[in-house]
């Protein structure tokens, strides 16, 4: 009991107090509930990785909006964790792909350019066959200076670059944005 | 219990829970502390987008008597300053500002001269594209707010005056000064520093000292110095004339006087710097 308090104490946002209530109620509740959640907590572990294209999760490599030949490989919508590219994928607008850099800049965090899948976006570029990359990254100041960023980084290669509009609440999070304020940005995007 | 209020200076954030956050800033009235604001994440009324890095704001907060961080009710935007995130330069030298008077500032240590240069140097980086002295005119400005004003007139060995000395200096972090071509035989540390970048450092001294930043008294730096008066008004004259040689001297010259005095190791200009185009910095960032 104990273990499994401490284990869970180990999850965002989960104090002692919850914890214990949760073991709780794992206790009282039946076999098959146990055993179904452990299962489900091994294979997300074992069967999510990220898509070599995208970087996003996926079970499948390339993922689903990679592999979808009805959407646009032109387009590259570039945004800071997966969890943002579920939000966008769930407003329903974007019609493109997506790069995930996997955070922001911050450097007082130690997080500079070469933490980010930078590189590997310009190897995309290099590639060829992109016509427009939008960058997505949050509204807060990091955001911003990532976008600054992929804007140096890959406006020389001749590739236009716009940024979703600013209707998105300063130091907001885009994964807890709603759906239509995240499709009336897209739609907003300006040049960079 | 009534909540406190004073202007304040975010220097760092992160995201605690669900919806809170923590946040560290730089206030006038108490110094650096740390204090939770529940609820950040959600809260447009409370919190209107005013908890970000280099947001300057008004802060209502009470202290917790059993906790280190005190509770936040609410920041309200007290001067934008949105032009420092239109070029990464400019992003890059607000986090050194920040970085910097976070590693040299201890909780609890109440004072508001290092507020005060941290507000002006902000104000003076939405202004305009940081320069070749910008920084270093701030580093120089944060010694002297924090009891370390470097010896650069005379030798730290002989008292002579370092400015009748013809060949360079050694400039050592520890000793917060320099010696003369004649002492500096006794000292293996620190640096070699030649009569321009010495001369540079000097100018940079006088005007922090005029503008009456980081003396512990009110001159006319704070919300002044974006108008081109405080120590930025040398700004120009000295990026004139200093070479690029020299503008990394006295950039390497701060870094070996601050090092004693900051707890970490400062990472924005190390991390950012390399991939800034800004012609003025030689190439290699702001340094
Ligand atoms: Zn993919
Ligand atoms: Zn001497």
């Amino acid at each position: 009991m104990q273990r499994l308090v401490e284990e869970l104490k180990r999850l965002p946002g989960i104090g002692e107090k919850t914890a214990t209530r949760l073991a709780f109620y794992v206790l009282r509740c039946d076999h098959s509930f146990a055993a179904d959640l452990a299962q489900a907590l091994l294979s997300v572990k074992e069967q999510s990785r990220l898509c070599s294209q995208c970087f996003g999760l996926t079970e499948q490599d390339p993922c689903r909006i990679c592999a979808d030949p009805r959407r646009h490989p032109e387009e590259v919508c570039v945004v800071e964790e997966p969890a943002d590219m579920l939000a966008l994928e769930r407003a329903q607008e974007y019609r493109g792909h997506y790069h995930v850099l996997g955070g922001a800049l911050a450097p007082l965090d130690g997080i500079g350019p070469e933490h980010l899948r930078c590189a590997e976006l310009v190897e995309r570029v290099k590639r060829g066959g992109l016509s427009e990359i939008i960058v997505a990254t949050n509204p807060t100041a990091e955001g911003e200076a990532t976008a600054l960023y992929i804007a140096r980084l890959v406006k020389p290669h001749g590739v236009r670059v716009t940024r979703i509009a600013r209707g998105l609440p300063v130091g907001g999070d885009l994964e807890y944005t709603d759906a239509i304020t995240l499709s009336k940005s897209l739609e907003g995007r300006r040049e960079m | 219990m009534r909540f406190e209020s004073t202007p304040a200076i975010v220097l760092r954030t992160r995201e605690y829970g669900e919806s809170d956050k923590i946040v560290t800033v730089l206030s006038r009235a108490a110094g650096k502390f740390s204090g939770i604001a529940k609820g950040a994440k959600r809260s447009q009324r409370r919190f209107p987008g005013t908890l970000e890095i280099f947001s300057h704001v008004t802060l209502d907060y009470k202290r917790r008597p059993h906790s280190e961080l005190a509770f936040l009710e609410r920041a309200v935007l007290l001067q934008p300053w949105p032009r420092l995130l239109n070029t990464l330069e400019r992003f890059t030298a607000a986090s050194h500002v920040v970085e910097l008077a976070d590693k040299m500032s201890v909780e609890s240590e109440v004072g508001d001269d290092l507020y005060r240069i941290v507000a002006a140097t902000l104000a003076r980086l939405n202004a305009a594209e940081p320069g070749p002295a910008t920084l270093r005119l701030f580093e120089l400005a944060a010694l002297h707010a924090s009891g370390y004003r470097p010896e650069l007139v005379v030798c730290r060995g002989c008292t002579r005056p370092l400015a009748a000395d013809r060949g360079p200096v050694r400039l050592v972090g520890g000793l917060g000064g320099a010696l003369c071509s004649q002492c500096r035989a006794r000292e293996e540390g620190g640096m070699l520093l030649s009569n321009e970048a010495l001369d540079c450092l000097g100018t940079l001294q006088v005007a922090v000292a005029r503008a009456g930043l980081g003396n512990g008294h009110d001159g006319d730096g704070g919300h002044d110095a974006h108008d081109g008066h405080g120590p930025w008004a040398v700004e120009g004259a000295v990026a004139a004339r200093l070479s690029a040689r020299a503008a990394r001297e006295v950039a390497l010259a701060l870094d070996l006087l601050l090092a004693p005095h900051l707890r970490g190791r400062l990472r924005s200009l190390e991390l950012l710097g390399p991939v800034l185009n800004d012609p003025v910095s030689g190439g290699n960032g702001l340094r």
